[in-house]
């Protein structure tokens, strides 16, 4: 893998009309390129996060009846202990304009255990989004309140 | 600030100082509402018991508690909390919630790690709680359901998994059918030989050594590497790695803690030098260790 002048490829301006996030003017090259500054090697990795990423976008920009029929596609890594899995999670999550969460799966147990539950998931990640939203609205009118106080 | 009284040239003149930044590392008080956060709790054996308890919790922090609270502190910290408690009253709670919901459904993305940790295994002796009606519960997340929060109904079908795991004892393949099928897309990382471990230590934007580096120069020492200083520490996380156990990259963080043992502990009296780690100090500090797998065994 030849090393990669990162910097030129972030595009320095992104469009302000379009509601899109930073991520989302990313291509895959771009997302890869990205993650390379934090996460040597590890290409298949990578690509496979950066596409699945773009698919994201690609998904919302289809019309309403396709758009219910492309489902995402999950991913597996398989890899031993060290090798950077994680670590590409965790670069991801701080790329990926998204609600993003990441669990243990070690953390859960069957329904009727004690311990929690699977749909716990689906819970944290609405908060975080709803966090996520708060701030991208209080920038939003803090100009407004500015004035106010 | 200026009291209630205060004439209009004197709020004027407070106003100009305010915006040059003058007042700020004075102290004020001020009434906070405290963002009430009861910690939720949740109900053994009652799965989503929990939805109902943090309502509970508002609707209590909503009679009892939420009072403004009278705080201390700098103008500068306090022009902030102002700032967003009068951006939150703008804030429309609901719009909020339809589009947190809307990206979470649109956008989410959830990494689980150690799945390999819950798939059955045909060797496992003693008891353990099953960990494959986790497997089981999962399925239906991941294919697609619809799951009740205290916001209403999330569906997750286009919410994107992505699992990850070492599969060192248990295989792909002993995960139940239904998940593997819905993981479709395999990557496997591979295994990091030295030449990895190289470029692990020079090349990320905070590399280790990079990291130390910054460190001492806190203390004014200069730490240097030489090419052939970093090429030892390389190889010999390889070979630990080899004969010990393989803990991947961050065996890196053991062994050079274990080189820069020394230099961190007297980098308080060596303010203003200049030290080179090369090929010769870390096999100093590392060489015997490495060779004597029982002893590094404990202490790499």
């Amino acid at each position: 893998m030849q090393k990669s002048n990162i910097t030129n490829l972030v595009p320095k301006e992104k469009n302000i009309n379009d509601n899109s996030s930073y991520i989302s003017s990313l291509s895959p090259r771009e997302i890869v390129s990205e993650l390379d500054r934090f996460v040597v090697g590890q290409n298949k990795a990578k690509r496979a996060v950066a596409i699945a990423l773009r698919n994201r976008w690609r998904r919302q920009a289809l019309q309403d009846e396709m758009k219910d029929e492309v489902l995402p596609k999950n991913i597996l890594m398989i890899g031993p202990t060290g090798v950077g899995k994680t670590e590409i999670s965790r670069r991801l999550s701080k790329l990926a304009e998204a609600p993003f969460v990441k669990v243990e799966a070690t953390r859960f147990t069957e329904v009727g255990y004690v311990g929690r539950d699977v749909e716990q998931i689906v819970r944290d990640l609405l908060e975080i989004a709803i966090a996520m939203e708060k701030v991208k609205k209080r920038k939003e009118v803090a100009a407004v309140a500015q004035k106010k106080c | 600030m200026v009291g209630n009284k205060a004439s209009i040239a004197t709020r004027e003149s407070f106003r100009k100082r305010l915006r040059n930044g003058d007042l700020d590392d004075n102290e004020i008080e001020i009434a906070v509402n405290e963002s009430n956060s009861m910690p939720s709790f949740e109900i053994p054996g009652m799965p989503g018991a929990n939805v109902g308890m943090i309502n509970i919790g508002e609707m209590l922090g909503k009679s009892m508690g939420n009072k403004p609270k009278k705080k201390k502190m700098t103008v500068k910290e306090s022009h902030e909390i102002l700032i967003n408690e009068e951006s939150d009253k703008l804030i429309e709670q609901d719009k909020i919630i339809k589009a947190a919901k809307n990206s979470t459904e649109n956008n989410g993305i959830v990494f689980l790690d150690e799945i390999d940790k819950i798939s059955a295994r045909t060797d496992r002796v003693g008891g353990d709680v099953s960990r494959e009606g986790v497997q089981r519960d999962l399925l239906p997340l991941i294919e697609g359901t619809t799951v009740s929060t205290k916001y209403g109904p999330i569906k997750t079908d286009h919410i994107l998994f992505i699992a990850s795991g070492a599969f060192q004892l248990a295989k792909p393949s002993d995960l139940l059918p239904e998940l593997q099928g819905r993981l479709p897309i395999r990557v496997e990382l591979d295994a990091l030989t030295s030449e990895d471990f190289k470029r692990i230590l020079k090349e990320p934007d905070n590399s280790l050594i990079k990291q130390y580096k910054a460190l001492l120069k806190t203390e004014n020492v200069d730490l240097e590497f030489t090419d052939d200083g970093i090429d030892t520490i390389a190889n010999l996380a390889t070979e630990v790695n080899s004969t010990v156990e393989n803990i991947g990259a961050r065996r890196l963080h053991t062994i050079i803690e274990r080189v820069l043992d020394d230099i961190s502990f007297t980098a308080t009296d060596n303010s203003g030098k200049t030290i080179t780690v090369n090929s010769e100090y870390v096999k100093k500090n590392l060489g015997e260790l490495v060779k004597d797998t029982d002893l590094s065994k404990f202490i790499l």
